[in-house]
């Protein structure tokens, strides 16, 4: 029995994968790429801190694959871990706004779940990082949902696509996850409320566990999502979010 | 390091099915695990196959019968980290007619007993410093109706809602003690129970699964495959996710089960 033990994780859930990153500047796709690398997978990442250039336009997808594939040959992981956040009170909404969110959060997704059925053979999975606010909002932040929200159907119909020939699609939403640029955003949004004290913390006092997440554990789950212990799992939103949404 | 290296795992339903594929993939990753089931000879195979685990009688909608048996499932491992709950038993088809005794009974089996299973581990898993609970919930019977006559499972289905409930109320009470409560939803599964309901209404699971066709785009699931979701949720890789329940279903949610295929 004890044989059985070592087999199982004598390497990491994602051993001998090719991955794909897309790294936003929020630190979680920079979380993901690390993580997956620490699984066993050989990880390609574009954007973030370490990646190449600030990474947002859906014109640079495609080279991204290339570039991915140059270096580690054919994919079988594709991660789309950028975000766009913004706020914007409803009475200054511009429609200029919201097809730049629509531009960088959404239509990235379509150009990456197009490309990733194209470079994935066979079996793989592709996962999408999307927030909570996609799914119930405050009013400031109703376009910055409103951009990620499309990947709910994206990604149902990208899974449905593939599932016969196992290539399983799949979106990650987080909730408040404590990393630089998210506790800046909130700092500058509770100044903008005129709100005295440490923003963040008064964010994450609302969280049923009791904590802001961390952006590992954002990876950890998108990782054994996309691993092949999660096989017959397609088509879902997953939420990361310490209960944030339905508890 | 498997994932559930040391942890103390009691799966309820590990006589068959998701439970005893649950109970097996756990054990494999490392886990201590005690197996429970209504069918004592069941539960002892299961037992027998982990190496002598530790080995329960039973019938989780008997509230005290529970609380003994958590607590000397328990006592056996060392303590306790995780719970996984998969009872299953005789459902029925009607709303006219279902009679109050069966209703009962569903309801008690499905979702009481979820709550007595939690009820009786939170002192045990506090006592550990945190831990998961883990329940099969809201499979997606109710969405066959479309698909297959007369699969529609009412009381099941009801009692189903309310395990989703129980899993939230949970995690919201209790997870800032380290606490996670959470669920996985299988879609169809190919496992005894599920088979026998079919055949007792005389459909053949072949057919079943050649009748939904499309709108199961991954095709059945096996247990081992449910059992995967239930790993996931009790391992360190959702140290951030609570009061949620996980769709291993293949992606046949995502097309309400080929419903809206067009």
């Amino acid at each position: 029995m004890s044989e059985m033990i070592d087999m199982t994780l004598a390497a990491g859930l994602l051993e001998g994968s090719r991955c794909l990153v897309m790294a936003g500047a929020d630190g979680i796709g920079e979380a993901i790429a690390n993580r997956f690398r620490s699984e066993g997978a050989a990880v390609h990442q574009t954007g973030g801190a370490s990646g190449t250039g600030s990474f947002c336009r859906v014109e640079d997808v495609a080279a991204s694959f290339t570039a991915a594939r140059a270096a580690l040959g054919k994919l079988n992981l594709v991660v789309l871990a950028y975000s766009q956040w913004s706020t914007m009170s409803p009475e200054k909404w511009s429609t200029d706004r919201f097809q730049e969110l629509m531009a960088s959060n959404a239509a990235m997704a379509v150009e990456t779940g197009r490309l990733a059925l194209r470079e994935i053979e066979g079996s793989g999975a592709l996962c999408f990082i999307s927030t909570d606010w996609a799914l119930a909002t405050s009013p400031d932040l109703g376009l910055m949902g409103a951009s990620k929200a499309p990947l709910g159907p994206i990604t149902k119909s990208l899974a449905l696509h593939g599932a016969k020939r196992g290539l399983r699609v799949n979106a990650i939403f987080m909730g408040l996850i404590d990393s630089p640029q998210l506790r800046a955003f909130a700092a500058e949004r509770g100044a903008e409320a005129g709100i005295s004290g440490d923003a963040f913390e008064r964010l994450v006092a609302r969280v049923p566990i009791g904590r802001a997440g961390t952006p590992d554990e954002i990876a950890k789950a998108t990782a054994f999502i996309c691993s092949p212990r999660s096989r017959h799992v397609t088509g879902v939103s997953v939420l990361v979010d310490g209960g944030l949404l339905y508890a | 390091m498997a994932i559930l290296n040391g942890k103390r795992a009691l799966v309820i339903g590990a006589g068959s099915g998701i439970g005893q594929a649950t109970a097996r993939l756990f054990h494999n990753e490392g886990a201590r695990v005690a197996c429970a089931d209504l069918n004592r000879a069941a539960a002892q195979a299961t037992a027998a196959e982990l190496g002598a685990a530790p080995c329960f009688q039973l019938d989780i909608a008997d509230h005290q019968q529970v609380h003994r048996t958590v607590d000397s499932a328990a006592k056996a491992l060392g303590g306790l980290d995780l719970m996984v709950s998969t009872p299953f038993g005789p459902v029925s088809f009607v709303i006219e007619n279902l009679p109050p005794e069966q209703w009962q009974r569903e309801f008690n089996v499905l979702a009481s007993g979820t709550l007595y299973a939690f009820q009786a581990a939170i002192p045990w898993l506090r006592k550990a410093g945190g831990g998961v609970l883990l329940s099969a919930t809201a499979s997606l019977f109710g969405d066959y109706g479309a698909h297959t006559h007369p699969a529609i499972f009412p009381a099941y289905s009801a009692a189903k809602a309310a395990q989703e409930m129980i899993i939230k109320a949970t995690a919201m009470l209790h997870s800032r003690e380290g606490i996670r409560s959470c669920g996985v939803q299988p879609g169809f599964t190919r496992t005894e129970g599920a088979v026998r309901t079919l055949e007792e209404n005389g459909i053949q699971v072949d057919q079943f699964e050649a009748r939904i066709g499309e709108g199961m785009p991954m095709g059945m699931a096996m247990p081992e495959a449910v059992a995967e979701g239930f790993l996931f949720l009790a391992s360190d890789y959702a140290s951030y996710i609570t009061g949620y329940t996980l769709l291993v279903d293949g992606g046949s949610y995502a097309g309400r089960f080929g419903r809206m295929l067009y």
